[in-house]
């Protein structure tokens, strides 16, 4: 029997898993657009991208989707965004200073 | 030197914009090598950003295992003060870790999607170097990573840090680090089209990059790495890089001797 022609139940476009993890997807580069306002929030933007981007390339991977594909774009423009608000490395490093110069000092007034 | 830009009347942090600048031409780059490796543009754009998620999870893993001893001995107070352990978590990346949090990402996706991964390795590698030669500018900019103290030809004095010491002359060791970068970019684009073949083009990334920051590390003058005995964290991972890449190159050469 000629299998060639037979369609995986996964990779119909729009079936129902593929379809959900696109939704996710979008609504993670959503959440993660937002958080980039807030900047008490860009960690969970940077986690929410992540994952959305991981679940849209999958659902892109299964069945290609416009909803996939807006996911995938707004969890890495969302992600890149995310790092410039919140990767600061001399941030960090000054802040680590302050702690090791209170401890010595046994007094923390960060 | 210039930590931080305004845009639209936001702080921005030269160094994430730094590292964002990298990335981006990086993966355009790479998407650009598909067709030369054999593969779909699509992909290479996929795994690169999950190799982009892999550097920032993979440096920031082993950022926290260098600073794990005074995370765990100030453990109460940064639970305290919530803020204080934000900016902790905010920045400081180890650049090895980074590149083994790349290197897992891709091949994870290569292995899912059924994708020959030595081709997906030679599409991505050269632009390894050059995100990074980015990133250096990023430490330039905001003082971090900064060199000992030095007044000889193309010292540099940071007058606006948060970080480095403010007026004395320093060895430019993120510039000099940066310059080989760029350099070894263009090496690894020579060597991935004259050879096409991923052993040679790892190792010799492997063997460029592991020499020089072994050596770069004795200009650097930030005390925030962490050191086993003699040697910091990452002069023990380049020494490891090196040794790796010369059996990587034995053992070519003896396969080699074999079919011939």
């Amino acid at each position: 029997m000629d299998n060639n022609n037979v369609v995986q139940p996964s990779q119909q476009p729009g079936s129902e898993p593929e379809k959900n993890l696109a939704i996710a997807s979008m609504v993670l580069g959503i959440v993660t657009l937002v958080c980039i306002f807030f900047n008490v929030f860009a960690w969970i933007g940077l986690i929410s991208g992540i994952v959305g981007l991981i679940l849209g390339i999958k659902s892109k991977k299964q069945a290609p989707s416009g909803m996939a594909t807006a996911g995938i774009v707004m969890s890495a423009i969302g992600l890149g965004l995310c790092l410039l608000v919140f990767v600061a490395c001399a941030i960090c490093v000054g802040a680590f200073a302050t702690l090791g110069a209170a401890t010595e000092l046994g007094n923390l007034n960060y | 030197m210039c930590p931080t830009i305004k845009i639209f009347n936001r702080e921005i942090a030269m160094y994430g914009t730094c590292i964002l600048v990298g990335l981006i031409i990086g993966i355009f780059l790479a998407t650009k090598r598909s067709k030369k490796n054999e593969l779909n543009k699509e992909d290479v754009l996929y795994a690169s950003l999950l190799g982009a998620v892999g550097i920032g999870v993979g440096g920031k893993i082993l950022y926290l295992i260098t600073i794990a001893k005074p995370l765990w001995e100030n453990r109460t107070i940064l639970f305290e003060q919530k803020a204080l352990l934000y900016k902790v978590l905010q920045g400081g990346f180890v650049f090895y870790g980074g590149l083994f949090g790349a290197f897992i990402a891709i091949w994870i996706y290569c292995r899912a999607y059924h994708i020959n991964s030595e081709n997906m390795f030679l599409a991505i590698l050269p632009s390894v170097p050059l995100i990074h030669a980015f990133g250096r500018i990023g430490c330039f900019c905001a003082g971090c990573c900064y060199g000992i103290p030095y007044d000889g030809l193309g010292h540099i004095v940071f007058e606006k840090s948060q970080v480095a010491p403010l007026g004395i002359p320093l060895f430019p060791v993120q510039l000099v680090e940066s310059v080989w970068n760029f350099l070894l970019f263009v090496i690894l684009e020579i060597v991935v089209q004259k050879t096409k073949s991923i052993r040679i083009s790892i190792a010799s990334y492997m063997l460029g990059y592991g020499i020089m920051r072994f050596c770069l590390e004795f200009f650097r003058g930030d005390a925030g790495r962490g050191f086993i005995g003699r040697l910091s964290t990452s002069q023990w991972i380049s020494v490891c890089l090196v040794f790796g890449a010369i059996i990587i190159l034995v053992k070519r050469k003896r396969n080699v001797d074999k079919d011939e």
